[in-house]
């Protein structure tokens, strides 16, 4: 009887567990059927007794077995019930834009990496046949940068853009099999990647990671653009298809291994080395001496955010003030626009929006042609503006058109950077603001010049939200410094824009 | 809390720690992110250099290292004028091409210059005849006959066995006697000078007595008589010497107006050497080391 009532004690628990969960009392069954009395002295109860109980139990089995399996029906006569069904729960989207001087829009989720990281997008510098201290309107794009998801992103940063590139056509590494090598798509690694340095190669949230394990081979009369990268073998932790990103987490680290890397454009002329420059910086001295400046203006306030006149301008550690009024020496490029200049002016319509600032006092070149004036601005007129007031004078007859469409040049603020060529250069903020160290970080701007760094300051890049950035490059022609070193090269660089939820 | 839940915590804790610690501590604990990249940006320099073409033979400012080929390695010669000649030809004028044959525009030309006069030889073949000795009043050197085989003008400086003189009176050649300053002659004594040879140098500053201008003309002109030359220096009014050319240098250049260069673009210069108004023998002997530098910058 002992054992039947241990039986019983099992069934009442275990039963209600087999009808909502299946857990495990079928064993109950196998011990019931096999059950039988012991012995009379050790149950003084009848042989039937004993049977008819067991036939009870498992009818009792059996029914629980019936709800068990699901005959769900209830049998009583009224009844009640609601369902709340259809719940879901999705995810928001953090996507971003990039649009180059008003392109078209470049989107964070469109690249072949498939992983919301795109390295892709448009270039806003193609400019050549530069001259040290010349100014081509080229020189200044206007990039908007805008949120394209659901959800604010709460940091928004810029940063030299690491050395990278895409796993060719015929480079697709495949799960388990061995990888010693790396191929690169056309046009190859942007920068230089060294013996030893770390490559992570990455698509779809999946990433391994490689060293360098020997001589990598850059383009020729370049320092970048290798296509081949050889690596310690290791077999590959997924199947990475071409396009798959490759990035060489080591760089920017030294003038020897920036995303900025330098090429001869033309005849070695034994004056114009891109390693070993006796007159300029020694390694990509192109990259060492051309000027980058980051204004931005989002909202009708400014700041300056590389440059001169920015904290930011000498690196990762922040030793400059920032402008009072958030303007870089940023040097306009613009034309004069509207219905031109004529007679006698005080004002230059350029109702496109200066790309650049310009302060009271600079001189403004206009120029058309072989037809020069210069006047000279009576106010600033920061980025953004429509017009540059000018101290009353009388335009010359020589220009056409009223002037519609001259080159309108703050030869000030090319003079500005002529005296400070070496503080803002593309080396410099590859260097000091890359991935791994010294990211700028894109607070909102509070007032002109002043940021919101508080810790409970708003998002940095709230959702559907856009920052309008002028990034300009000059080569600045110092007094009395023979730049002929600089002849026939050319840099290529990147700038990323990144944010987090 | 069990000892062994305590445990498995703090394993988690410390995975953490060591999570965050491989992972750079960049700040990047965001679950959602986003990038975009502006690669690929290109700026590019273009290229200054100056071609110059003289007598056929063309050199480059690439060949230096500096781009400045001041050495004038690979350049030709513009002219080289037979001292005879100075006094009795007319002006000559002699053609040199200058190319801009970089990617810039270039600044109009820009040029400097060296002159140095000194004497075609140094070797009279004169001999000093005699005892070899002077007195200080001696007026004249003796020379062994047959020996003086050029003309000397008045104020040719003598050196004998280093010892400086100087004629007083034009001397020619053969003459057997070297009429000199008696100022000159306190020097030798003791026959220091016997079968002595006579060195001797020029007399007249050649570059002072060389006109020259420079203009710009077409690719067919030869002298200044073409309806194409235009005379941008050492212009009737403002004439120059081959000295004025020499006293100019790489800071005080002068200009040859009009001339910028776009890229591809010749100019075609005239050099024009005039001799002196009025020769004398005073140039016999001489001549004129003379060199150019052509200069541009970028526009």
């Amino acid at each position: 009887m002992r054992q039947l009532k241990k039986l019983l004690l099992v069934l009442t628990p275990m039963g209600a567990a087999a009808l909502f969960g299946g857990g495990g009392t079928h064993d109950s069954f196998a011990e019931l059927a096999n059950w039988t009395p012991a012995t009379k002295s050790e149950d003084a109860a009848p042989q039937s007794s004993f049977r008819n109980a067991k036939r009870v139990l498992i009818a009792a089995m059996l029914i629980g077995v019936a709800g068990y399996v699901g005959f769900g029906g209830t049998f009583a006569n009224f009844q009640a019930e609601t369902g709340n069904n259809g719940n879901s729960i999705s995810s928001g989207t953090l996507t971003m834009s990039n649009t180059v001087n008003g392109g078209t829009a470049c989107f964070s989720y469109n690249a072949v990496s498939a992983d919301n990281v795109n390295g892709g997008c448009n270039a806003p510098f193609a400019i050549t046949n530069v001259a040290p201290g010349t100014w081509q309107t080229t020189q200044v794009a206007k990039i908007v940068v805008q949120n394209t998801g659901s959800i604010d992103a709460a940091k928004l940063y810029l940063y030299a853009s690491e050395i990278s590139g895409k796993l060719s056509a015929t480079g697709g590494l495949t799960q388990g099999s061995p990888v010693s090598s790396l191929s690169i798509a056309s046009p190859g690694m942007e920068g230089t990647v060294a013996n030893g340095d770390s490559i992570t190669v990455s698509y779809n949230g999946k990433s391994q990671n490689f060293v360098v394990n020997g001589t990598v081979t850059a383009a020729a009369n370049s320092n970048g653009g290798a296509t081949t990268i050889p690596v310690t073998t290791q077999n590959a932790n997924f199947t990475y298809p071409a396009g798959s990103t490759v990035t060489d987490t080591s760089g920017n680290t030294a003038t020897t291994n920036t995303d900025c890397f330098d090429t001869r454009t033309s005849t070695n002329f034994n004056f114009n080395s891109i390693s070993a420059s006796t007159t300029q910086q020694a390694y990509n001295p192109f990259c060492g001496a051309v000027l980058m400046w980051v204004q931005e203006l989002t909202g009708g306030k400014t700041y300056c955010w590389f440059g001169k006149g920015s904290t930011y301008s000498t690196g990762s550690t922040p030793s400059l003030t920032e402008d009072s009024n958030g303007r870089c020496v940023a040097p306009i490029a613009n034309v004069v626009g509207g219905s031109g200049i004529s007679g006698t002016i005080t004002s230059i319509p350029v109702p496109a929006g200066l790309t650049g600032n310009v302060s009271s006092g600079d001189s403004i070149v206009v120029a058309q042609g072989s037809t020069t004036q210069t006047f000279t601005a009576s106010a600033a007129a920061p980025v953004g503006s429509t017009a540059i007031p000018v101290n009353s004078l009388a335009v010359s007859g020589s220009f056409t058109g009223n002037a519609v469409g001259a080159t309108l040049t703050d030869t000030t603020a090319t003079g500005l950077l002529d005296s400070n060529a070496t503080t803002d250069t593309i080396t410099n903020f590859d260097t000091g603001h890359h991935q791994s160290a010294g990211r700028v970080e894109l607070y909102p701007i509070a007032s002109n010049g002043q940021l919101d760094t508080a810790a409970t300051h708003a998002s940095e890049l709230a959702n559907s939200g856009t920052r309008t950035f002028y990034v300009g490059v000059y080569l600045p022609k110092p007094g009395g410094q023979n730049q002929n070193g600089l002849q026939g090269l050319a840099s290529t660089f990147g700038l990323t824009w990144h944010m987090d939820q | 809390m069990t000892k062994r839940v305590k445990q498995y915590l703090m394993l988690f804790a410390a995975l953490g720690v060591v999570a965050i610690a491989i992972g750079g501590g960049t700040g990047t604990f965001a679950s959602f992110n986003a990038e975009v990249t502006n690669g690929g940006n290109y700026f590019q320099t273009g290229t200054l250099f100056l071609h110059d073409t003289a007598n056929g033979v063309t050199c480059s400012s690439e060949a230096a290292t500096d781009n400045k080929n001041t050495a004038g390695t690979g350049c030709q010669s513009i002219f080289q004028v037979d001292p005879t000649d100075a006094g009795a030809s007319a002006a000559t004028s002699y053609q040199v091409k200058l190319s801009n044959a970089g990617s810039l525009a270039s600044t109009a030309i820009q040029f400097y210059g060296t002159c140095a006069s000194n004497a075609v030889s140094s070797d009279s073949g004169a001999r000093v005849d005699g005892t070899g000795s002077f007195g200080g009043s001696a007026t004249s050197i003796p020379v062994q006959a047959g020996t003086l085989n050029v003309g000397l003008p008045s104020g040719t400086a003598l050196t004998i066995n280093g010892h400086s003189f100087t004629t007083s009176a034009p001397v020619n050649p053969g003459a057997t006697s070297l009429p000199i300053n008696s100022a000159d002659t306190t020097v030798l004594a003791g026959g220091d000078a016997v079968d002595a040879a006579i060195q001797f140098s020029g007399g007249q500053d050649l570059c002072g007595g060389l006109g020259v201008e420079i203009g710009t003309a077409n690719s067919t002109a030869t002298s200044t008589a073409n309806p194409s030359y235009t005379c941008k220096w050492g212009c009737s009014g403002d004439t120059k010497t081959l000295a004025d050319l020499g006293s100019l240098s790489d800071t005080n250049m002068a200009t040859l107006a009009g001339t910028a260069m776009n890229p591809s673009g010749d100019t075609y210069l005239l050099v024009t050497v005039t001799p002196p108004s009025n020769p004398d023998n005073s140039y016999q002997n001489e001549k004129a080391d003379v060199s150019v530098t052509w200069h541009v910058d970028q526009a």
